[in-house]
């Protein structure tokens, strides 16, 4: 953080105009990048003018650059997975500070390897940006999608119990299912395992607990037939009939 | 030793702030009150206090410790028994686990009047073990409709699969007494008429503002504002509590699960 608080104080950028956002992701981009060459950095801002809002703005299109290029994907152009821990620690406290649930599902292409082994690495490249791409069609605004490792990715949801994370994530896998992705000339079906956790708004859990609850409901998705959603803690209420909810909800 | 388990269909219904605060409450009026943070692997007791323990249940499960040797005095007397969180492990324990544990906390019996047990929500088998060996059941839930849903999924697993007699229910967050009785005449009604089993009712707490600034002060609602509405709901529920919990008390492992860990013993 000290690098990131001289830095702007180096170059009269004032943190308030940034969108915290985008503070987020600079601060995570500077602290990876800025081991690596400070240097260039403090070039890159001298070739800008000497103006206030010059420089301001050199800055900025310079950190957004930095940090596209740290926290983004470059196949999916998701956020990554160096993104992902940051963002998981930053929803856990906010969701903690406002009494909130926050749900976490992990999401995992099915049978990854034979795609990658049948139609090599550009039909799996192929595969990877359009499931990103249905992805990010079923999800809401308010939620982050991510990509956090080969065939891995991260749905967070602030504010959202197993209910609504569970609907949303089943729109999404019966998308992918539902989808043709063309490759090389060929018509091929994928599928996706998910896992879902969620933080009810009492509990202190840590992003590593999370993130290991939902990865656990991912293996017991995969364990029991893939191509589906599986819930860790799964609440009470799943096995009731239609005729004890009427009249619970009288 | 009396033993009441805790339990919910709902998380974030309030399960152990109750736990803490009756047991407090109780330890007050002068029983000798021991507390087990049974959600296991997803603890939080020693947050409310504001502690943090030295050992807990994973070093019992372990085998390196007895319960006796993570005992942590709260105040007032009352001992808790610390879980640990984000041990994965701890989240599915083996019956055979489960029954050491409850085989150590009859072995305490002598030196405690009420043992409270703070299990998890939601359907886990360390839930349903906790609720089938404890003499009582306690369900708690809130006027908000999922967690009267989620509570009466709960009484109905339990009642039906798990071998629980007689359940207690506690309305929290109630505005008053009217609506805490509603949410209890739903739960009853829908129990008698969908799967014949009478609930009983034991009380209300209200809800309180002051109840959550406690859970930040990281200090149970009966010490830091002891005036506090919910506060007089816990002193009074504490109070009653001889003539809700009349039964005479009997160990953890008797009956069903005495014959379990027999046959497991002689198969073994």
């Amino acid at each position: 953080m000290e690098i990131f608080e001289q830095l702007l104080e180096d170059y009269a950028v004032d943190s308030d105009i940034l969108p915290s956002v985008l503070h987020d992701k600079i601060f995570a981009g500077l602290v990876y990048w800025a081991d690596l060459d400070l240097q260039n950095l403090e070039l890159d801002v001298e070739q800008a003018n000497s103006s206030r809002i010059n420089k301001t703005v050199a800055m900025q299109s310079l950190l957004t650059d930095l940090s596209t290029l740290v926290l983004e994907d470059s196949l999916t152009g998701l956020f990554n997975r160096r993104y992902f821990d940051r963002a998981l620690e930053g929803e856990i406290e906010r969701s903690a500070r406002d009494h909130r649930s926050l749900a976490l599902a992990i999401i995992d292409i099915d049978y990854f390897k034979r795609v990658n082994d049948t139609w090599g690495h550009d039909g799996g490249d192929e595969v990877l940006k359009t499931v990103a791409n249905i992805m990010n069609k079923n999800i809401r605004q308010t939620d982050t999608l991510l990509r956090i490792g080969g065939e891995e990715f991260a749905v967070i949801m602030p504010n959202v119990r197993y209910q609504v994370a569970e609907n949303v994530m089943e729109r999404l896998r019966l998308d992918i299912q539902d989808s043709i992705i063309p490759i090389k000339n060929k018509e091929l079906h994928v599928s996706v395992s998910i896992g879902i956790a969620v933080r009810e708004p009492d509990k202190l859990v840590s992003a590593d607990e999370l993130y290991k609850l939902a990865d656990k409901a991912l293996y017991q998705a995969k364990e029991t037939g893939r191509n589906r959603v599986a819930l860790f803690g799964v609440p009470a209420s799943v096995g009731l009939s239609i005729s004890e909810r009427e009249a619970l909800s009288l | 030793m009396k033993s009441i388990a805790i339990t919910s269909g709902k998380g974030g219904v309030g399960k152990t702030n109750i736990a803490v605060n009756f047991g407090l409450s109780l330890a007050e009026s002068g029983k000798r009150v021991l507390l087990f943070d049974a959600d296991l692997g997803l603890a939080n007791v020693d947050i409310l206090f504001g502690f943090t323990a030295k050992h807990n249940v994973a070093d019992v499960l372990d085998g390196k410790l007895h319960l006796r040797d993570i005992m942590v005095e709260a105040s007032n007397g009352m001992q808790v028994l610390p879980a640990t969180s984000g041990f994965l492990q701890l989240e599915h324990p083996s019956q055979s686990e489960l029954a050491m544990l409850a085989e150590q906390m009859d072995e305490l019996s002598q030196d405690f009047d009420v043992l409270l047990l703070d299990t998890g929500a939601g359907l886990r088998d360390t839930v349903f073990f906790f609720c089938s060996v404890a003499e009582e059941v306690l369900v708690v839930a809130t006027p908000e409709p999922t967690a009267i849903t989620d509570a009466y999924a709960m009484i109905k697993i339990l009642t039906t699969n798990h071998q629980v007699q007689t359940i207690k229910l506690l309305v929290n967050e109630a505005i008053d007494e009217r609506e805490a009785r509603q949410v209890f005449n739903k739960l009853a009604n829908v129990s008698k008429t969908h799967i014949d089993f009478e609930l009983d009712y034991i009380g209300w707490i209200a809800k309180d503002i002051q109840l959550e600034k406690a859970v930040r002060k990281r200090k149970p609602v009966v010490q830091s504002y002891p005036s506090a509405l919910a506060s007089k709901s816990f002193k009074s529920l504490a109070k009653d509590f001889g003539s809700f919990f009349t039964s005479p008390s009997q160990p953890l492992i008797s009956g069903f699960w005495q014959e379990v860990i027999q046959q497991r013993k002689v198969a073994s």
